[in-house]
């Protein structure tokens, strides 16, 4: 038997626009019945509608951890609706295999008249949690949120830290075999956020739980999913390896490559001004791209409007992940290798000779300087593509999917 | 876990003959808990809580005994008028209650239809069912006056009061059903709804006897479930008329005929509500 937990066959959804929005009154429908039926009758009859969703299918096997990013209304949120069974499809099918909880938010149902131990019980059974499963894990439930003595008073009185404490303190107890989740992560005080995000990755990680996390913090989906979904309008446009499909998303945003020489988005004295920058491999030919372990070039074009006299040269790059996370540097202080006495035009190269990125799309930030102050800074100078690379082993590809570095070193043993 | 090889299919249409009996009776603890967050949440704000449920009935009994047995001098089949109107109240803000309730019931909890799965079923009958608990002290009442006007709580009695308060509450769920979805749909329900039940109060013979207009609205009483209660009741226990099965065992199909109609048209709308709550 194939593991496949959750079958999503070409799952549609359409809504239907009318004029009312969500109310609608007996008293509108009767005054506007005339009118309808006239559009009826003369076929006019023209309802607006719109596919939330168009023709989504994947498939998830047990264990697996599937990640759905997208920007705001692309249709994550209607996907996981559906999937939970809260709304149906209009066409399309899916299948599940299991027992299914979904999150789609924290504390559906709480009532703040009741006090924290009634709700438990409450969110836990809308949850689909039994009441001895709820009673056993109470205490459990009652620690994780730190609600303490506070735990028999109406919730109305409870701060909304408190609150979402503990409304997350009972999702997270939850033990079904399929988890739908939906941006539920990171509640509360920094400290508590750090707790429910461990909380959350050690649900994600359990032994044979399969997950599907609707999210835009593209970190957690980075580090929790093993594949992802890219929704864009209602369709798939990615679907793959968590890390191919973030990148995707990612560089749909970036702006459309400019050279270097006339981008705008720079500030400094202008002292100094980058004109190119490149990438050469071992033989110092341009390059598209390089694998991991690589012997490489970074290559600096620049210029000066004027000479530049008895003032010292630092300079150097930084390279960001796709989320913009700063991942290292390297400046020409760094090994005090300032330049007095720079020539007008010139280049300047830095050598890598076992480029330690794993694979995937990376931003380049550069800077230059004089006497300590910036002539010259792009912070999103130029973009780079990393392949699978023998960093470690010659010949040898190493896939190493989640950590985006590769380090020189040895084991020593015996 | 053992229902780990349960199968869930989700595609457009579900039909709505098919009940998954199954999942409804897993879905017992929720229930429960929802039916009680109703009775709790309705006496937790009141300042007399517990004691309100007591008084409400009490009041109206005094002053309905007052306006229309006093000052109206409406018959009452020679029933002492307080117990008369009190067993008339009982079946009828029951109903009324549960009704209003059921009818409600998809707007009220609105929030968690939207964001978890459940029956959908449970929302009208935790709803209604919460309304059980306002008989307790209703009944206790009852027991106290029968008491004091030294009417015998007959062995057929004892059976019947319950009967007749499910069977009410069944029909209350009906209706309930069948308004649930449109309520959802059409929000002015809402405003209709009390307007109709107070007509209701007034065809239903709650401070007047079924021998009001001569002979004892036989027929009228087949479709109204509440009139045939209240009938049954009074009769019951004042023996003012024989039982009259035929016309009970009409009303009670009656019921049964409107409680499916309910449950249908529940089920064919229930993948369209969540579109338009």
């Amino acid at each position: 038997m194939s593991d496949i937990v959750i079958k999503a066959e070409s799952i549609s959804k359409q809504y239907i626009l009318d004029k009312y929005g969500r109310y609608y009154s007996i008293r509108d429908y009767i005054s506007e019945t005339p009118q309808r039926i006239f559009h009826q009758v003369s076929r006019r009859a023209k309802t607006k509608s719109f596919w939330a969703l168009k023709n989504i299918s994947f498939k998830v096997e047990r264990g697996e951890v599937l990640g759905v990013i997208g920007r705001n209304g692309a249709g994550k949120s209607t996907l996981l609706k559906i999937l939970s069974r809260i709304m149906p499809p209009t066409r399309g099918r899916a299948t599940i295999h299991g027992r299914v909880a979904s999150m789609l938010e924290i504390g559906t149902g709480f009532n703040s008249e009741l006090t924290g131990r009634e709700n438990i019980y409450l969110n836990g059974a809308i949850l689909g949690m039994k009441r001895k499963e709820i009673n056993s894990k109470f205490d459990q439930i009652v620690e994780f949120s730190e609600i303490g003595q506070f735990i028999d008073v109406p919730v109305k009185k409870y701060s909304s830290g408190m609150y979402v404490r503990l409304a997350f303190s009972v999702a997270a107890h939850l033990d079904p075999e399929i988890v739908l989740l939906d941006e539920v992560l990171a509640v509360g005080d920094l400290p508590f956020q750090r707790k429910s995000l461990k909380k959350m990755k050690s649900i994600a990680k359990d032994e044979g739980r399969t997950v599907i996390f609707v999210s835009h913090n593209l970190s957690s989906v980075d580090s929790l999913c093993n594949k992802a979904l890219l929704l864009e309008k209602g369709r798939v446009t990615a679907y793959g390896k968590t890390r191919e499909v973030i990148t995707k998303y990612v560089t749909g945003f970036m702006p459309k490559k400019t050279p270097i020489s006339k981008m705008t988005s720079r500030e400094g004295t202008g002292k100094i001004k980058l004109m190119d920058f490149w990438i050469e491999d071992q033989n110092h030919k341009k390059t598209a791209f390089v694998r991991s372990g690589d012997h490489c070039f970074f290559v600096f074009k620049y210029a000066c409007p004027k000479k530049i006299k008895g003032e010292t040269v630092d300079g150097g790059f930084t390279i960001f992940s796709v989320l913009d996370q700063p991942l290292f540097s390297h400046y020409l202080s760094y090994t005090r290798q300032e330049i007095r006495n720079l020539p007008v035009k010139g280049t300047l190269f830095f050598e890598f000779p076992k480029f330690p990125l794993a694979r995937g799309e990376y931003k380049i930030g550069i800077s230059l300087a004089t006497n300590g102050i910036t002539a010259d800074i792009i912070p999103f100078a130029a973009q780079m593509s990393v392949q699978d690379g023998d960093f470690y082993r010659p010949n040898v590809t190493l896939d190493q999917s989640n950590p985006p570095f590769f380090i020189d070193g040895k084991w020593i043993t015996g | 876990m053992k229902d780990s090889e349960q199968t869930i299919i989700i595609q457009a249409k579900t039909n709505p003959l098919k009940i998954n009996w199954k999942e409804i009776w897993e879905s017992r603890d929720l229930f429960y808990f929802l039916t009680w967050r109703d009775i709790k949440i309705r006496y937790k704000q009141t300042i007399l809580g517990v004691l309100w449920i007591i008084i409400q009935p009490l009041v109206s009994m005094v002053i309905f005994t007052l306006v229309f047995g006093n000052f109206a001098k409406i018959p009452s089949d020679n029933i002492p008028f307080p117990i008369f109107v009190f067993i008339g109240l009982l079946f009828w803000n029951f109903f009324s209650a549960a009704l209003s309730s059921s009818a409600n019931s998809l707007i009220s909890n609105e929030n968690i239809l939207k964001k978890v799965y459940f029956p959908r079923l449970m929302a009208p009958v935790s709803s209604t069912f919460a309304h059980i608990v306002d008989l307790i002290p209703t009944l206790i009442i009852l027991l106290g006056l029968l008491v004091y006007y030294n009417v015998r709580l007959t062995p057929q009695m004892m059976f019947f009061l319950p009967v007749l308060l499910f069977i009410l509450l069944v029909w209350a769920l009906g209706i309930g059903m069948f308004l649930a979805p449109i309520n959802a749909k059409f929000r002015d329900i809402r405003y209709i709804l009390p307007f109709f039940i107070q007509l209701g109060f007034f065809v239903t013979p709650v401070v007047y006897p079924t021998s009001f207009f001569g002979g004892s609205l036989r027929f009228f009483r087949v479709i109204n479930p509440v009139a045939e209660a209240i009938e049954v009741s009074r009769s019951g226990f004042f023996g003012t008329r024989p039982m009259d099965w035929f016309i009970f065992g009409l009303s009670t199909l009656f019921v049964l005929v409107t409680f499916l109609i309910g449950l249908y048209y529940f089920r064919t709308q229930e993948d369209k509500f969540i579109d338009i709550l």
